[in-house]
């Protein structure tokens, strides 16, 4: 039995010090926003899948996939999630997919990062 | 070593098996008896902006571990002679290929404490990029397999990268 818990903060810890770079953090930040929609999407449609009290094969069944393919969704065993494919497993379960505009803030800080691109570009 | 020798490993195991399923997982970098830390390496190696794509997927599969949909779809289990290992696929400046190669350190209480760890943990072990095109499977399988056979039942975990980069 080891007595002694190793020290594993080094992931936090190199993280902070690498998100005192603007740069670093603000793609870290992006690419965090990016990915809790995605997995926001899938869990919602699972959660769906469950409060209806319907299988992964029978979700699978009603829109013309194999099982695996629903099930491998579900558990991350698969990259890249279909759009086509999420959108009809919405439809099976009774709902939709939508893109709701974020702040009048956030979409500022879109343009002011899409101008600061432009700019480092031409220089 | 194969990684499915390595000790019982429970991701999907049913929730409510045990407390520490409920928690965010730690993530650990594996570190090679001679003190090299390959996915570390391969990480400082990176654009910042890709480095911190990894870090990011890293953490959210941490937050919501296996068998919960995490990492934006950019998390996936290998299969074939890769079965048990975990990658994260992303795509860099010039459509460069970079991958990063994890294990996953599950268990019950017990048997993570022999291992020196407090909770599981995803085992980052190494990384790898290719210029223009996905990365060969069998180069893929030849890598990490040279490292899963110096993997010992004891996780190693580096701690101390401030020392590693002077």
């Amino acid at each position: 039995m080891t007595s002694q818990m190793l020290d594993v903060s080094l992931h936090e810890r190199r993280r902070d010090r690498r998100m005192q770079d603007p740069q670093y953090r603000a793609a870290y930040e992006q690419a965090a926003r990016e990915l809790a929609q995605t997995d926001a999407v899938i869990r919602q449609l699972d959660s769906l899948r469950v409060d209806l009290g319907i299988s992964k094969a029978e979700l699978a069944r009603r829109v013309n996939r194999n099982a695996s393919s629903v099930r491998r969704l579900f558990t991350a065993s698969q990259v890249r999630p279909e759009l086509p494919l999420v959108a009809a497993l919405a439809d099976a379960l009774g709902a939709e997919l939508r893109v709701v505009p974020r702040s009048t803030e956030a979409r500022r800080a879109v343009r002011e990062h899409d101008r600061t691109r432009r700019v480092a570009d031409t220089g | 070593m194969s990684p499915r020798d390595r000790g019982p490993r429970r991701p999907h195991g049913p929730p409510g098996q045990d407390a520490n399923e409920q928690l965010p997982w730690s993530i650990v970098y594996y570190q090679a008896p001679d003190g090299t830390v390959a996915a570390l390496e391969f990480l400082d190696g990176c654009p910042g902006t890709v480095d911190a794509q990894f870090t990011a997927v890293l953490d959210a599969v941490a937050a919501a571990p296996p068998p919960r949909f995490s990492g934006g779809g950019k998390w996936e289990a290998m299969h074939g002679t890769m079965g048990g290992w975990y990658e994260i696929r992303l795509t860099g400046p010039g459509r460069e290929q970079l991958r990063l190669f994890c294990l996953l350190e599950n268990g019950t209480s017990d048997e993570l404490a022999r291992r020196g760890l407090p909770r599981p943990a995803i085992a980052v072990i190494t990384g790898m990029r290719k210029p223009g095109g996905p990365c060969s499977p069998s180069v893929t399988t030849s890598a990490c397999g040279s490292l899963a056979s110096n993997i010992s039942r004891t996780t190693r975990v580096a701690s101390r990268p401030e020392r590693r980069s002077g």
